[in-house]
């Protein structure tokens, strides 16, 4: 059951084609549906690295990407200054997602209901490049402060 | 006795050798500077020969692109041009590469040139808590005064 909502969850923005169609980020929805929200800063570019605990029935599979981000801010409830993510590789579709060293992102992730990873797709992720992804950061610095 | 003396001269050396730079505030940043912003480099720093050079920036300079994300003062375009001193050390010179991330930019006029001029103790690259902070209390500030 926890498998099928998590697969709900990160299927739910997966289009057909191989192309990653995301619908806007939004920082209500983020707080609320989302493990772990931060804006933090890649520590080196992503690794390709072999899930051991993992096998093809897993959303990521076998061969997922790691980074691993600074936390700048939390948002919401990783509660340490360093955090190891997991992604699809880009070129498999299933919008996965690549970073490299020295971007700041506002990241937001699922826990893994066995493996306890943080998964992270290209949809659930903003880089700090513009503006739009500005008010985000700030929206949700404003909503988590509230709470 | 030369050996102490020897010793004296050398730390004194490398203090005026580094940059040391005041702490910068929220409130420093947007009174004393013309150009307060967020920004991202467009491209790596490039060198170019400025018109005149007996003023502190001589006459060779980098100038830099910035794609600005958060404009706190004056920039009010999405692109703005900032020169800086080639980086020798002891001048505060800065050169920005494209790769470099999301940094935290003030600028003041050169009523001269009219150019935008920074320096390395005028920068700050968001990726500490302290810096996150700052921009929190810039966005407030400009809040107020909106």
């Amino acid at each position: 059951m926890k498998t099928l909502l998590f697969l709900c969850l990160f299927l739910i923005n997966l289009p057909a084609a191989i192309a990653c169609s995301c619908a806007e980020l939004n920082a209500d929805e983020l707080l609320r549906d989302r493990s772990a929200v931060v804006l933090a800063i890649a520590q080196g570019s992503s690794i390709v690295i072999t899930r051991e605990r993992s096998d093809e029935d897993d959303w990521v599979g076998t061969t997922g990407m790691l980074t691993t981000f600074k936390v700048i801010t939390d948002y919401k409830s990783t509660g340490t200054k360093i955090i190891n993510v997991i992604s699809n590789p880009p070129e498999l579709g299933r919008c996965g997602a690549e970073f490299k060293d020295g971007e700041v992102i506002v990241l937001s992730t699922i826990e893994h209901p066995t493996t306890f990873e943080m998964i992270t797709t290209a949809c659930s992720v903003s880089w700090l490049d513009n503006s739009k992804t500005y008010k985000l950061m700030m929206e949700l610095d404003s909503i988590s402060k509230r709470q | 006795m030369k050996i102490l003396l020897t010793m004296c001269l050398l730390v004194s050396s490398t203090v005026s050798i580094a940059c040391s730079c005041a702490l910068q505030t929220a409130e420093s940043m947007l009174r004393d500077a013309d150009l307060v912003f967020l920004g991202i480099a467009k491209s790596d720093s490039q060198a170019f020969q400025r018109s005149i050079d007996d003023d502190w920036l001589g006459g060779t300079a980098m100038s830099t692109p910035f794609e600005v994300i958060a404009d706190y003062k004056n920039t009010g375009f999405g692109e703005v041009n900032v020169i800086s001193p080639v980086d020798y050390g002891a001048n505060c010179g800065i050169e920005f590469k494209k790769q470099d991330g999301v940094v935290l930019v003030t600028a003041s006029k050169n009523p001269v040139t009219n150019e935008m001029v920074t320096s390395s103790c005028s920068v700050t690259w968001l990726n500490t808590p302290a810096t996150y902070n700052l921009l929190m209390e810039l966005e407030a500030l400009n809040s107020l005064e909106e």
